[in-house]
């Protein structure tokens, strides 16, 4: 993709304005449950409350850390800094992206949730210790169907870098392609929600910690760090969910109006599926995540073994 | 090649003087010490340049060892930079135990490095021979230092027996290499006895049977110099005498890429359920070993199908996690080595809460850990992302089989990497984090300055090899020349390209440090003025969480190990609370290597019976050893009778035939 002075301004004003609004993607998911459930629900702009409320306040850290606990939120959250410069936001290449990006981006989440396991097994609780040992045991499944959701857009566009993979097909090059992509998008769907902790994984508004994956990895922070982990997650989100749009979204078309109007609509409408995922599903037992991921993975085999074979679509 | 007789001649000056001033430990230290110092400063600079400059090269007619060539040298490299550490390291190491025999220690640690230093450097396959038995053979007294332990002579014994195993299949090799047996496809049987002998030092899957033993039972700077180094010279083995011609790349990538996935995966899952922390870091040098052989593999596939982008990537990514495991591997059994120095177990069970008491150990063993797991600020990472790109230019390929290969080679490394992180997530937490689970932990002893040294020197090398991957990547670009006849402009061309990229991945850690340095500034700040307390840990309502109460390791691993059940090799021995008042009830877990019960205990079963009934022969009674020399006098005679006619009918009249038949034989 050639450089585009244009497209580094759109995509540096998509990359501010996502970092901005990003927090709100929980509030709206919480809506659309509370919408379900009949409720009124928190509201939509919660999540800035609490991050301004946690800035403020002090810390307690316990007498068994060492440093790993206050070092883990920082390094997540530097790595997700690393992540976002190579994302297309906007539908907009990144001007700083490059060959084989990819891989970076999955391994500088990696690092993030490698250090957030760590800061866990820092406190020296059973509760921690537990989620800590659900969270690598998911997420090292979820990076086998992750890779191959990779591998799928490598074959279809040809390019090792995320931008290229995610924005560089055009239309006619999507409908040739597009049979499998439900299943694509099913696969990378599962990885999302366990890569975010969303509902049949984790549940992140469950009271029980013997339930929780990534609450109970946090249980002991507090103050700037709880929002510094808080935010992180939006972010994640926020990314993993534009993932999924760029995903399934025939981009990008000539005007930038409507690329930039598409991203930003297909985010909140991811926001809202997932909500609605939320509302209509219960929380997996813990023993059938692992099957669940393994699916995930089945279907993006089955996918890339499709368009190998058949190069089939539409056209 | 004078550095390399000096470092050659003060290894063994020292060695000796260690050993014969044995009854003086101090003498002894300072002999070895500094004969072990110098040997492999000198070495190492010399491997250095003959790197850097292979251009200068003599080679005498008739001479035994020879001035190395770029990928001796290359191979060299960790050898002797790694010797150095583990020689420092050593003086700590041994300090407390070891009274009266350490110049026994350095006679053979100086002679093992010898021995290493000699094997890139042989010029002749007896010369080769001879300094790979005699690794062997120092390498098993050191292994077996703490001999009055049965598990560690148990371990010993494993270690000679699969480096003899080796050496069995190294001699048809070389039989082969020269030509003294010649067979219809001799590159596949070359290739295949050379993997098989070869693989038993690397540790490819299969044939990895002495690692998790020998590794926890040596002393850690011997398992520390064995892993980093010696495995490796398993590699450099494959790659200058079992990998011959020009035209069965499809071969030797096959072979190597699939063996690389089996390896990779399968010793990251052994790791992963690991109690013994050296144990698990062996386990993980399979792995690594694995992951190296899927580079190697796409490079070679990537000559096989003349795509040169995959071959340098493949090649490049091998070669540069070759550098990054020896010194991250060697860094992280020596900090093991402090943990068993300090606590006396090597147990993670019974560890725990050591950052506070070691701390030094733990910063740099996580740090370590955390670069090897493959994570982007860190080391190993540059490697594995050049092996990732091969596997995608494989993917985009018109090969089927190409593709379906590349697949699951990209597969295997992702699925390897997420379990890795838990690995080391293991090691660390269960290790060094969370409260002492035990006395043995709560009662650490502070760590000398020797033994800190020599991990922090590695640690900063490390570092520096992480600012450095782009040159290196440059720098390695002549390796993979080596193995095509002509030297293409086009390999220089993409090697360009990777090391760019791997300029843009050096930046990509640096801004992340940036950002790093910026939210820890923020955080900083946020905080001044606040209250920052202490408390207990929060366990959801019960203040002060006891340390019996903490997620163990192994608990810790449970999970995915019962997700993952490799050929069923963790067993779960339960005894489960009984009757009213039940007064005991224990859970253990155990991880069996597939490998060993698949075959090795089979085949070591089979052979004790045969022993056993061989053994029968030997009965004590005079007449019948008598009867028995006559029977051998008879038979020799017979067959010498046969043999003989034979071969004088075939000479007589057609040659050709005689040498047929003697192929068959």
């Amino acid at each position: 993709m050639k450089f585009e002075f244009n497209h580094s301004i759109i995509w540096g004003i998509s990359l501010l304005i996502s970092l901005l609004i990003c927090p709100l993607l929980p509030g709206i998911i919480n809506k659309v449950k509370a919408f379900f459930a009949g409720r009124r629900g928190p509201r939509l702009l919660q999540l800035y409350y609490d991050l301004g409320k946690l800035l403020c306040k002090g810390a307690v850290f316990s007498h068994t850390t060492s440093g790993v606990l206050q070092l883990a939120p920082v390094v997540s959250l530097a790595g997700l800094g690393g992540c976002i410069l190579l994302f297309p936001f906007g539908c907009a290449a990144s001007p700083l992206a490059f060959t084989g990006d990819v891989i970076l981006f999955a391994y500088l989440l990696a690092l993030g949730r490698v250090l957030t396991v760590l800061g866990a097994l820092d406190t020296g609780s059973s509760f921690e210790g537990m989620g800590a040992s659900r969270e690598i045991e998911f997420s090292a499944l979820a990076e086998g169907a992750l890779f191959t959701v990779i591998a799928f857009l490598i074959l279809i566009t040809g390019h090792f870098s995320l931008s290229d993979m995610l924005i560089g097909f055009e239309t006619n090059q999507w409908l040739r392609f597009c049979a499998p992509m439900p299943l694509i998008f099913g696969a990378f769907g599962l990885v999302l929600l366990t890569e975010a902790c969303r509902v049949p994984v984790d549940d992140p508004e469950t009271h029980l910690e013997l339930t929780m994956i990534h609450e109970a990895m946090i249980l002991d922070y507090g103050g700037p760090d709880m929002a510094l982990i808080e935010y992180g997650a939006a972010l994640k989100l926020w990314l993993l969910s534009s993932i999924a749009v760029l995903l399934v979204l025939p981009v990008p078309g000539s005007s930038m109006f409507w690329n930039i109007l598409l991203y930003f609509g297909g985010v909140f409408l991811m926001a809202i599926l997932i909500g609605i995922t939320e509302s209509v599903t219960a929380r997996f037992r813990m023993l059938k995540v692992p099957r669940m991921l393994t699916g995930a993975l089945g279907f993006a085999l089955i996918a890339i073994l499709w368009i190998r074979i058949f190069r089939g679509g539409l056209l | 090649m004078v550095l390399f007789d000096a470092s050659l001649f003060l290894l063994a000056a020292g060695g000796i003087l260690a050993l014969i001033s044995n009854r003086n430990d101090r003498i002894a230290t300072i002999c070895g010490l500094t004969g072990g110092l110098g040997g492999t400063l000198c070495g190492a600079i010399g491997a250095i340049r003959a790197f850097l400059t292979p251009e200068i090269r003599t080679v005498a007619e008739g001479a035994v060892i020879q001035q190395p060539e770029m990928m001796a040298a290359f191979f060299l490299m960790p050898v002797t930079i790694l010797g150095a550490f583990a020689a420092i390291h050593s003086v700590g190491y041994l300090k407390h135990h070891g009274h009266g025999r350490l110049g026994i220690y350095w006679f053979f640690y100086n002679l093992m490095i010898a021995s290493m230093i000699l094997v890139p450097l042989s010029a002749t396959p007896v010369t080769f021979l001879f300094c790979w038995e005699i690794m062997g053979l120092t390498s098993f007294a050191l292994v077996a230092y703490e001999y009055h332990s049965r598990e560690t002579m148990k371990a010993a014994w494993i270690y000679l027996l699969a480096c003899h195993a080796g050496i069995a299949f190294l001699i048809p090799m070389f039989m082969i290499h020269l030509g003294i047996w010649q067979t219809a496809n001799a590159t596949l049987w070359l290739f295949l006895t050379g993997a098989i002998g070869f693989g038993l030092k690397a540790g490819l899957p299969g044939l990895h049977v002495w690692l998790p033993e020998a590794h926890p039972a040596a002393p850690a700077p011997v398992s520390s110099v064995m892993s980093g180094a010696m495995i490796n010279l398993g590699i450099f083995g494959i790659l200058t005498y079992a990998v011959k011609s020009n035209d069965h790349f499809l071969l030797y990538g096959y072979f190597l890429l699939i063996c690389g996935i089996i390896g990779a995966f399968g010793g990251a899952v052994s790791a992963y359920a690991q109690q013994n922390l050296k144990r698990l870091l062996a386990c993980s040098s399979v792995e690594n070993i694995g992951i190296i052989c899927m580079g190697l593999g796409f490079g070679f596939l990537g000559f096989g199908y003349q795509n040169n982008f995959m071959a340098v990537c493949g090649f490049t990514g091998a070669f540069l996690h070759i550098l990054n495991h020896a010194v991250l591997k060697g860094t992280l059994f020596l900090a093991a080595g402090e943990v068993y120095r300090s606590t006396g177990t090597l147990n993670m069970d019974l560890l725990g809460g050591l950052m506070k008491r070691i701390p030094g150990t733990g910063r740099i063993f996580t740090l370590a850990g955390l670069s090897l797991s493959g994570l982007p600020p860190f080391n190993a990472f540059p490697g594995e992302f050049a092996i990732y790109l091969a596997g995608f230019a494989g993917l985009a390929a018109k090969s089927t089989l190409l593709f379906v290969i590349s697949l699951a080679g990209i597969l295997g490394l992702a699925v390897t990497g997420g379990v890795v992180c838990g690995v080391f997530a293991k090691a660390i937490g269960g290790t060094f984090l969370g409260e002492p689970r035990s006395s043995h932990a709560s009662e650490a002893e502070k760590t000398p300055v020797s033994i800190f040294g020599a991990m922090t020197g590695l640690i900063s090398l490390a570092v520096i090899m992480l600012v450095a991957t782009p040159v290196m990547t440059l720098l390695l670009r002549k390796m993979p020349e080596m193995f095509l006849k002509t030297a293409g402009n086009e390999i220089a061309q993409h090697s360009n390209h990777l090391a760019g990229l791997m300029l843009k991945l050096t930046a990509a850690s640096g801004i992340v440090l940036i950002f790093f340095i910026m939210i820890w500034l923020l955080r900083y700040m946020l905080l001044t003025g606040k209250s920052v307390e202490k408390g207990p840990t929060w366990d959801c309502g019960y203040a002060e969480p006891t340390a019996r109460m903490e997620y163990t390791a192994t608990s810790f691993a449970r999970p995915l190990c019962k997700d993952i059940n490799l050929l069923s090799c963790f067993k779960k021995h339960e005894q489960k609370p009984d009757g009213l008042f039940p007064e005991s009830a224990s859970v253990t877990v155990t991880a069996e290597d597939p490998a060993t019960a698949a075959w090795w205990k089979p085949l070591f079963e089979f052979f004790g019976k045969i022993a056993e009934k061989v053994h029968r022969l030997q009965s004590g009674s005079l007449h019948w050893y008598i009867l028995m020399m006559v029977i051998a006098v008879l038979a020799m005679l017979i067959w010498g009778f046969v043999f003989q006619t034979d071969k004088t009918a075939g000479q007589k009249d057609h040659g050709k035939v005689s040498v047929k038949k003697e192929v068959v034989k």
